[in-house]
């Protein structure tokens, strides 16, 4: 068992800092987090340079890192600011779709302009908020010969104003599958009949913004089906396993970043002649907040690697996410707390990490939905502990 | 099972302010939190219908209430779900000190104002380097024969734009005791030298105007200090008392509020077919925070009973602030995480909610502060 990084892990991490470092300004942070706007251009920067935290396995074009290196690198941007950092490496999430899928033709349009930063999709998957399962949507394209005409609802699509085009999860009838298999279904934002509806100011993750979409009557040709009808749902439980494990690395780089910045904080603040650094409840606070951190990054790092092993293994990745969305909270939480009122104030930044790491906690897919999968995996392993 | 008794006036008041707040202050609320402040006139508005300062007695232009008035005014602002609009902190943690510390002349010369609106009130403690540890103050107050010259800057000062008066607390540079040093002064806005900062960008309570005041050369006549020289310190801990006791009265109705939304919304909600309230998960979360909020309100309530009949309770106080602080944050966190993606968005009250009680476990002394307090009480 290794537990060292890689020389080239070292390096992309080291990129990514230096490139949050560059590019990450806390001005431009407090700004688009007050505006809720996406920060583009330092997207498709990032992007550029590879670290739009999308893994590809070494196989693609535009990024070769492994999901062991993306939780890294996403890891190191959102330290360095949570709403910057969440943005760049979540905007990307929607290429593991078409990763997974393998359609060249779509790769070719598709994904390959979105790793060069040059195009933005947005996942519209879910019909309900919250709900995991997504074996019981309704939103059905009909093939009508040369185009698709698709009707459909879609609840909390992340990165829907910005996007464009959307990677759709519907039911496509056919005569050999009359219950509408799932499929997915690429939709350029361009197209008429998509009705875009901003869910307004967020609490946290506002770089990310996110609406509801309906599509009415939209036609979409039929080259723009990324999968056979049948195995739409099947990729989206893999990306949900990949989307869950960057959360988490998002998370548990939220919780650094917090943590570093209270660190700073207490070392130069004094109270009573003392420095807030050196109170003993100070110190315990700091331990308990790198025991947090420390053990779901662990986890991160072998639900990551299972990942880069083909192994899509749901539990590993809810208890990576798990853990490190409750570190995230109780990290930022503590932060502000030991900063006191500065901690409290926008200029100090922790009051923004707390807001995006309760974002990450409550945001699907986490919170209840996820305890129950979770729960029945767990259940169903019968104390056969695999490794 | 309460142990506070509220007559038929005292319902009253609160009905009169209930329908007040319904019509005037609600449905202005969005705005104030975009405007970061609220406007005078609002201020103006509560004075006039007697909402401002109920427990001052009519010999200084007051309704003579008692204490429960303003728990009912705590009770009915946690309602509208801001923090702007900060009236307990004028009403029960500033005019106090005019109320007890202050002469004959200052007493006439400001309440009757404290109580219409005109004047609206901050008190300026904290400091960039002395925010729990308020001995190491570095604002001096030099007096001389006539007049005082102040000289020093203060932060985190709620109504601090909206203020009239600050009552502000400042040292002697000449006494090296840091507890005698102190001494508290009333600046009226307007003093040359007295300036304001903007409101400051904070994490929640954006309508309300905290801020920065700076102060050089401000130069106030000597009759402006309230009470003898060298007692601020006293003055400022024997008025912590009340000040601790209104933040533990406000959260426990902040997070009441919350986890009656949260049901209501649970009920609404649906996970699968049923109502997400039928979920054993749900309910038990729901059950625990009202098992807490429930404990904590009856100690909040045997607080105010004693606090009421005049006993010294500032370890209790201590406690409840410590207790009730922290569960108003920890109910915002769950409430949150039984609402799901609907509460990440500022839509949601509750978002609001979790924003602004963060902040209560700060202010009005840390609950490390409150520890340490209830520490030295305890084992010395």
């Amino acid at each position: 068992m290794d537990f060292s990084l890689t020389r080239f892990q070292k390096s992309i991490l080291k990129a990514a800092k230096e490139f949050a470092k560059g590019e990450f300004d806390k001005d431009i942070a407090a700004d688009m987090d007050k505006k809720g706007k996406f920060p583009e251009n330092i997207w498709k920067k990032a992007a550029g340079l590879g670290l739009a935290g999308v893994h590809m396995n070494g196989e693609a074009q535009g990024s070769s890192l492994a999901m062991t290196d993306q939780v890294l690198t996403a890891g190191a941007l959102c330290a360095a600011d949570s709403g910057l950092g969440t943005s760049v490496a979540g905007a990307c999430r929607g290429a593991e779709c078409l990763y997974l899928a393998g359609n060249e033709a779509i790769n070719a349009n598709f994904l390959y302009p979105m790793l060069d930063g040059e195009k933005l999709c947005a996942c519209a998957f879910s019909e309900k908020s919250g709900c995991l399962d997504f074996s019981d949507i309704s939103a059905t394209a009909v093939d009508q010969g040369k185009f698709l005409i698709l009707n459909g609802k879609k609840e909390y699509v992340l990165f829907a104003e910005p996007a464009d085009f959307f990677i759709v999860l519907c039911r496509v009838p056919s005569d050999q599958a009359p219950k509408a298999e799932t499929s997915l279904l690429i939709v350029e934002k361009k197209t008429h009949g998509i009705h875009i509806s901003p869910l307004g100011e967020k609490l946290g993750l506002r770089m990310s913004p996110v609406a509801d979409v309906e599509f009415s009557n939209v036609p979409v040709p039929v080259s723009n089906l990324v999968t056979d009808p049948g195995t739409g749902l099947d990729i989206v439980q893999k990306f949900l396993i990949i989307d869950q494990v960057s959360r988490a690395a998002m998370a548990a780089g939220i919780a650094r970043g917090a943590m570093d910045r209270s660190l700073d904080y207490t070392k130069q603040r004094k109270q009573f002649n003392t420095f807030i650094a050196d109170f003993e409840v100070t110190q315990h606070k700091f331990a308990d907040m790198a025991v947090q951190i420390r053990s779901a990054e662990l986890l991160i790092f072998e639900a990551a690697w299972l990942i880069d092993q083909g192994r899509f293994e749901k539990d590993i990745a809810a208890m990576a996410l798990t853990a490190a969305s409750m570190a995230a909270v109780n990290v930022a939480d503590e932060a502000v707390q030991l900063m006191g009122g500065y901690g409290y104030m926008s200029e100090y930044e922790v009051e923004r990490f707390y807001r995006d790491a309760k974002a990450i906690r409550i945001t699907h897919p986490c919170g209840r939905g996820l305890k129950n999968s979770l729960a029945k995996e767990v259940i169903k392993r019968k104390n056969q502990w695999k490794f | 099972m309460e142990i506070l008794t509220f007559s038929k006036g005292h319902l009253e008041f609160e009905e009169r302010l209930g329908n007040f707040l319904d019509t005037e202050v609600i449905p202005d609320i969005e705005k104030w939190e975009k405007e970061k402040i609220v406007p005078k006139s609002i201020w103006k508005r509560m004075g006039e219908q007697g909402f401002l300062c109920p427990c001052l007695p009519r010999k200084f232009g007051g309704t003579g209430g008692d204490f429960l008035h303003s728990v009912i005014v705590a009770r009915q602002l946690a309602r509208t779900n801001h923090n702007g609009l900060a009236a307990f902190i004028h009403s029960d943690i500033v005019v106090p000190y005019i109320e007890s510390y202050g002469s004959a002349d200052q007493q006439k010369k400001y309440l009757p104002g404290c109580v219409s609106g005109d004047i609206i009130t901050a008190v300026a403690m904290t400091e960039p380097d002395a925010g729990s540890d308020l001995a190491s103050m570095a604002t001096t107050a030099v007096e001389n024969n006539k007049d005082v010259v102040i000289n020093g800057t203060k932060t985190f000062i709620s109504n601090g734009v909206n203020c009239d008066l600050v009552v502000l607390a400042a040292r002697d540079p000449d006494e090296k005791d840091p507890h005698k040093a102190v001494s508290l002064y009333l600046v009226e806005s307007g003093t040359p030298g007295f300036k304001k900062g903007k409101p400051l960008e904070k994490m929640g309570w954006k309508s309300q105007d905290t801020a920065e005041l700076f102060f050089t050369d401000v130069r106030i006549p000597k009759a402006g200090r309230l009470g003898k020289k060298g007692r601020g310190f006293k003055m400022l801990m024997a008025k912590l008392q009340q000040e601790r006791l209104v933040c533990v009265v406000s959260t426990v109705y902040f997070s009441k509020n919350m986890v009656d939304w949260t049901t209501n919304y649970m009920k609404k909600q649906r996970t699968g077919p049923k109502p997400s309230i039928n979920s054993q998960a749900v309910r038990f979360a729901l059950v625990e925070m009202a098992t807490e909020i429930k404990i904590v309100e009856v100690f909040m309530e045997k607080l105010v009973q004693q606090h009421m009949a005049g006993k010294n309770i500032i370890k209790e106080t201590s406690m409840g602030k410590y207790f009730a602080t922290d569960l108003v944050k920890r109910t915002a966190l769950r409430c949150l995480d039984l609402i799901g993606d609907f509460g990440s968005l500022e839509e949601c009250p509750v978002a609001r909610t979790f924003r602004d009680s963060r902040i209560t476990s700060i202010f009005a002394g840390t609950n490390e502060i409150m520890k340490e307090i209830i520490a030295r009480f305890s084992f010395s």
